[in-house]
């Protein structure tokens, strides 16, 4: 170690893409995941806003398979109710994003952590679970604090993450970061 | 955050464990993701310096259709959300889970926290949120996580992080 230099202390929870939208982008896809062999598992930390055409589901896709090969379950709150929800679909479902709406308050976003285990795995299917939530001023019913669970049916490996809305774009300003985690 | 080792299960067993933990950091993460050879679902529960006694917990937990939270001082069923999926489930479909252990080298009751879910291609799997207590004061040198029903199969695994 050179003198005045800090010791180098390695991680094993690194960046890997970090996607900062400057104008409003319908999709965002995190692709040649084949090339982080080092790494056994993702996550993406996200901050979101949409526009006012927002559809209100934020989806997560898999190597652009647009089939009905996924499965989600989710739990909430959304301030006086709690629920729980399943469904066979084209996609994982996220935690809320933000819609820019007169309800939201002004450049609020949404906050989520997107954990995306054995993504390399082609022996099991990929199972992913995100946590989040949003707030809104007064807090409604598309509004609240989520856990989700997702698979994608499927036991290729994952090489493209593909996340989007049910319509709507996502407004400039939001940070979609990809990290990896050594294992 | 260094990862310490992972367990990948080459033959099916009830538990991945760690030993001579190092006493370098501050708090422990776990990240598994797992499945059992038996009817399921079931939940995960920890093992530290190999004791599961002055354990207890509280949780919230969604099956798929409702919602409920308990709590509870019966290690077996600390998870409470029964987050690995068994042969009830979709083939190849796994849960996963992570637990975070704060301050584990320290005199004081360890708090731990639990997220984890399972999935499935049916109406039914859960997630849940888990808060642990483990009331001792022993640092923690030691520790497994384990299923609660029948043993993981190939290919579960999970890996244990110190974070500094």
């Amino acid at each position: 170690m050179l003198a005045g230099n800090e010791a180098y202390s390695p991680t094993d929870f690194d960046l890997l893409q970090t996607t900062l939208l400057s104008t409003s982008t319908a999709s965002v896809t995190f692709n040649s995941l084949n090339s982080y062999s080092a790494y056994k598992h993702l996550q993406i930390r996200m901050s979101t806003r949409g526009d006012t055409n927002w559809g209100g589901t934020t989806y997560l896709r898999m190597n652009s398979d647009t089939g009905t090969n996924y499965s989600r379950h989710h739990i909430g709150g959304y301030g006086s109710l709690v629920n729980g929800g399943n469904a066979s679909a084209t996609f994982i479902a996220l935690p809320f994003t933000v819609a820019d709406s007169a309800e939201s308050a002004s450049q609020a976003f949404g906050a989520s952590v997107v954990d995306i285990y054995d993504f390399a795995s082609t022996s099991n299917n990929t199972t992913v679970r995100s946590f989040g939530g949003t707030r809104r001023t007064p807090p409604d019913s598309s509004a609240g604090v989520e856990i989700r669970s997702g698979a994608w049916l499927n036991t290729t490996a994952v090489t493209s993450l593909t996340i989007s809305g049910s319509s709507g774009l996502f407004l400039s300003g939001s940070r979609f970061s990809l990290y990896g985690i050594k294992g | 955050m260094t990862l310490v080792s992972t367990v990948t299960l080459s033959t099916e067993t009830f538990q991945f464990e760690w030993t001579n933990i190092p006493q370098t950091g501050k708090d422990l993460l776990i990240v598994a993701s797992a499945r059992i050879n038996t009817t399921g679902p079931t939940e995960a529960e920890v093992k530290p310096n190999g004791v599961q006694t002055n354990l207890s917990w509280r949780g919230l937990r969604g099956t798929g259709s409702a919602v409920a939270s308990s709590n509870n001082t019966n290690y077996s069923n600390m998870s409470y959300a029964q987050i690995i999926p068994g042969t009830e489930a979709t083939s190849n479909t796994f849960g996963n889970f992570q637990i975070y252990i704060p301050n584990y080298t320290s005199s004081a009751a360890k708090s731990m926290s639990f997220d984890g879910v399972g999935e499935n291609n049916a109406t039914a799997a859960q997630q849940g949120i888990t808060a642990w207590l483990w009331n001792n004061t022993a640092a923690i040198t030691s520790l497994a996580v384990l299923c609660a029903a029948g043993n993981m199969v190939v290919n579960s695994s999970a890996s244990l992080y110190i974070i500094s």
